[in-house]
């Protein structure tokens, strides 16, 4: 081209570039058009802004189609940052996140709770499988009556409510000042954990006070088990429980402290560690374990003799009902008589007509009889002296009621049962300083014999006592003869001298104030007591 | 023989943090010693029952000591107080080889008085197994604890030294 140029003279190359201009101005437009589009482009690469407004309309298709054709691949790259962001998102949106899983969890919580009481359901089920019937139903008709759900009745079947240990704690130093244990072991280390409730009680006490006002910690739980603390002025009582503590529990433990606090403030106010003042509360605390364990405990579980009555009573319940449906039958007759709904009856009222029915008289105590009423049930129960007379009775008091069904738990009382009261209310009593016992005494201890030996795995203690006449250590001594002389007896009658604990309690225990002489004649008296092993007793003398 | 008469007695364990106030109750009550440092959290209480003791009337007692091992206090504080009422006595625990644990035991001592009027002390000058018989401190103890107006023994809870005839005293003070 040079070469072409350069033949050309001026006015050819004039004329040349005119046409090359206007030849190649579209082209020359066209290239300006391209620079500037570059140059755009260059400047929208460099603008972040710009860049994503280029990118924004193809970036979800992007990210769709990557994942429908690579999910792994994407869940791979996604994954590392899903975790942080969740928690950021949590961290800055937490009522956001909550609204939107609230419907997804509520429904996971919903299943896990259904589940949790499906399996509660299979557990009472398994519980009213191995139940006594009666026995229920005496629980939620009692419970009805208390005012209390009968389904909670239920409940407290299935998870059984036990007094493992109690307590009774000096407030100010942590000193255990009496303790009682369902176990027969007795805790070494029961000091030990009395101290330490203590500290943790005042640690709690310090740390959670509000504005200056002390408050006081109540419960501490560990494990299934409970420690329920009941505040006093002075003292404290710790009660290790577990299941599901009776209505009456909480007022009774109130009581309790309300009773020890009466009797044991003065010498609490100036506690020097000496014990012995608190000696009496042991078996308080003792009784109080005892009362709910008993009234916990059903009657010998699962052994093949509860079998039994549970289907001696069944079939009594039965065979009751039938006779008193025929009783109740209508009768062509008599039909506008029978009143074979239930009315409204009095007690007193009913012993009486019941007293009427039976002109020739009862062995049975109709006075210890109970009568519970539940809708058109009439439930009845205590000891009855032979079961023709259970039935008598069940079937009187259908007539004189007119319940539909009658249920029938009268019962001959148990022997053991008979016997531990017997035992626990034979006293014998003792003339000043007198401690050889006499024909009668003799006697009395005679007629103990057979109901004594009804536990041979039990531990009997022989409790002497004194009058408050004199001086204390004197006292004690004659307390501990006459415990011994009951015991010589015993040994000699055939009771196992290794069942048999003397204890010498002087005047500590007395029964009436000692503050005339017919009450000190009942309080100079040996007394008994049945304690499960022998190492739950501890003898004070020998 | 009669049976003794039992007693029950708290006892607090006083002293600045690190004094050896745990190992002393570990030899007395185990006679174990760990040869390591256990911060105290909190309280820890132990017991322990002592010989029976012939009173003046000739009766016999029983003392049942509930040892309260304290975290190390650097000062008196509310929550020391729940800790350290109804107390019968205190060990005054101080480490001999370090001077700061010793100056906090004045206070600590009359604090616990207005709280337990007539409670009895003794004093623990702990760790002796680690200085030699005319270390300085040796010497300065004496006048220490007669300004504290308390008796006091040289104790080490790592050999035993001394630890079981510390609270036997402070036994002895008690029965008084």
């Amino acid at each position: 081209m040079e070469n072409v140029d350069s033949t050309f003279n001026e006015p050819q190359a004039r004329a040349l570039e005119e046409l090359k201009t206007i030849l190649l101005a579209g082209d020359r437009r066209k290239l300006a058009a391209l620079e500037k589009e570059l140059e755009n482009l260059r400047l929208s690469l460099n603008d972040k802004e710009q860049l994503l407004s280029i990118l924004d309309p193809v970036t979800i298709e992007l990210l769709a189609r990557k994942i429908r054709h690579s999910p792994q691949e994407m869940a791979d790259v996604l994954a590392p940052a899903v975790g942080p962001a969740i928690r950021k998102q949590i961290a800055s949106a937490k009522d956001d996140i909550v609204d939107a899983l609230y419907p997804v969890i509520g429904q996971a919580i919903r299943k896990a709770v259904a589940e949790a009481m499906k399996n509660l359901a299979r557990t009472v089920n398994e519980k009213l499988d191995k139940a006594l019937s009666f026995r229920l139903l005496s629980k939620r008709i009692m419970a009805r009556l208390k005012g209390v759900s009968p389904d909670e009745a239920v409940l407290s079947e299935v998870l059984p409510f036990r007094i493992h240990e109690i307590f009774y704690i000096h407030k100010k130093s942590g000193i255990l000042l009496a303790h009682a244990s369902l176990s027969s072991k007795d805790s070494p280390v029961k000091d030990v954990i009395s101290g330490m409730l203590t500290a943790i009680k005042s640690f709690a006490q310090d740390a959670f006070k509000n504005n200056g006002e002390i408050q006081d910690l109540n419960v501490i739980e560990y494990d299934d088990l409970q420690i329920y603390l009941e505040n006093g002025k002075y003292a404290f009582l710790a009660v290790v429980i577990s299941g599901v503590p009776p209505e009456q529990f909480y007022q009774k433990i109130k009581n309790l402290e309300a009773t020890l606090h009466k009797q044991f403030a003065a010498a609490l106010r100036d506690f020097d560690g000496n014990l012995e003042p608190y000696a009496p509360i042991s078996n308080k605390l003792a009784n109080f374990v005892q009362q709910f364990t008993s009234e916990a405990t059903p009657e010998p579980p699962r052994a093949p003799a509860w079998a039994k009555v549970a289907i001696l009573l069944a079939l009594l319940a039965l065979f009751a009902a039938g006779i008193w449906y025929f009783t109740l039958r209508p009768q062509p007759q008599a039909q506008t008589k029978k009143i074979i709904t239930p009315r409204p009856f009095e007690y007193s009222a009913l012993i009486r007509q019941l007293k009427q029915h039976f002109p020739q008289g009862l062995k049975s105590d109709l006075s210890e009889i109970k009568f519970i009423a539940d809708g058109n049930i009439l439930f009845i129960e205590g000891p009855i002296e032979s079961q023709t007379e259970g039935l008598q009775i069940a079937e009187a008091v259908a007539q004189i009621t007119g319940f539909p069904v009658v249920v029938n738990a009268l019962q001959i009382p148990s022997r053991k049962n008979e016997a531990l009261k017997k035992i626990d209310q034979t006293s014998l009593y003792f003339g000043k300083g007198a401690w050889q016992l006499n024909g009668r005494q003799k006697a009395r201890l005679d007629s103990l014999l057979p109901y004594l030996k009804i536990f041979p795995e039990a531990t009997i203690s022989i409790m002497g006592h004194s009058d408050a006449l004199g001086n204390e250590e004197v006292n004690r001594q004659i307390s501990l003869k006459r415990a011994q002389a009951v015991k010589e007896y015993l040994v000699q009658r055939g009771i196992p001298p290794e069942k048999l604990t003397v204890r010498a309690l002087g005047s500590t225990q007395p029964l009436l104030p000692n503050n005339c002489e017919e009450n000190r004649a009942l309080n100079r008296r040996v007394s008994f007591r049945i304690s499960g092993q022998k190492s739950h007793e501890k003898s004070t003398a020998h | 023989m009669k049976n003794p008469q039992l007693i029950k007695k708290k006892i607090c364990l006083l002293g600045s943090f690190s004094v050896g106030k745990t190992s002393l109750v570990r030899r007395f009550v185990y006679d174990v010693f760990d040869d390591f440092y256990l911060s105290t959290l909190g309280a820890k209480v132990s017991q322990k029952i002592m010989p029976p003791v012939e009173k003046e009337d000739g009766s016999l007692h029983q003392f049942q000591l509930m040892l309260w091992d304290i975290e190390g206090q650097e000062k008196f504080s509310d929550y020391l107080q729940n800790y350290f009422q109804g107390s019968s006595g205190a060990v005054l625990v101080l480490d001999l080889t370090r001077k700061d644990s010793w100056q906090v035991l004045s206070d600590l001592k009359q604090q616990f008085l207005q709280l337990n009027p007539g409670a009895k002390f003794v004093l623990a000058a702990n760790k002796v197994d680690l200085i030699s018989d005319d270390h300085l401190h040796i010497r300065e103890i004496g006048d220490f604890a007669r300004d504290l107006q308390i008796d006091y023994f040289l104790t080490s809870a790592k050999d035993g030294r001394n630890v079981e005839a510390l609270f036997r005293h402070l036994s002895m003070q008690l029965s008084e």
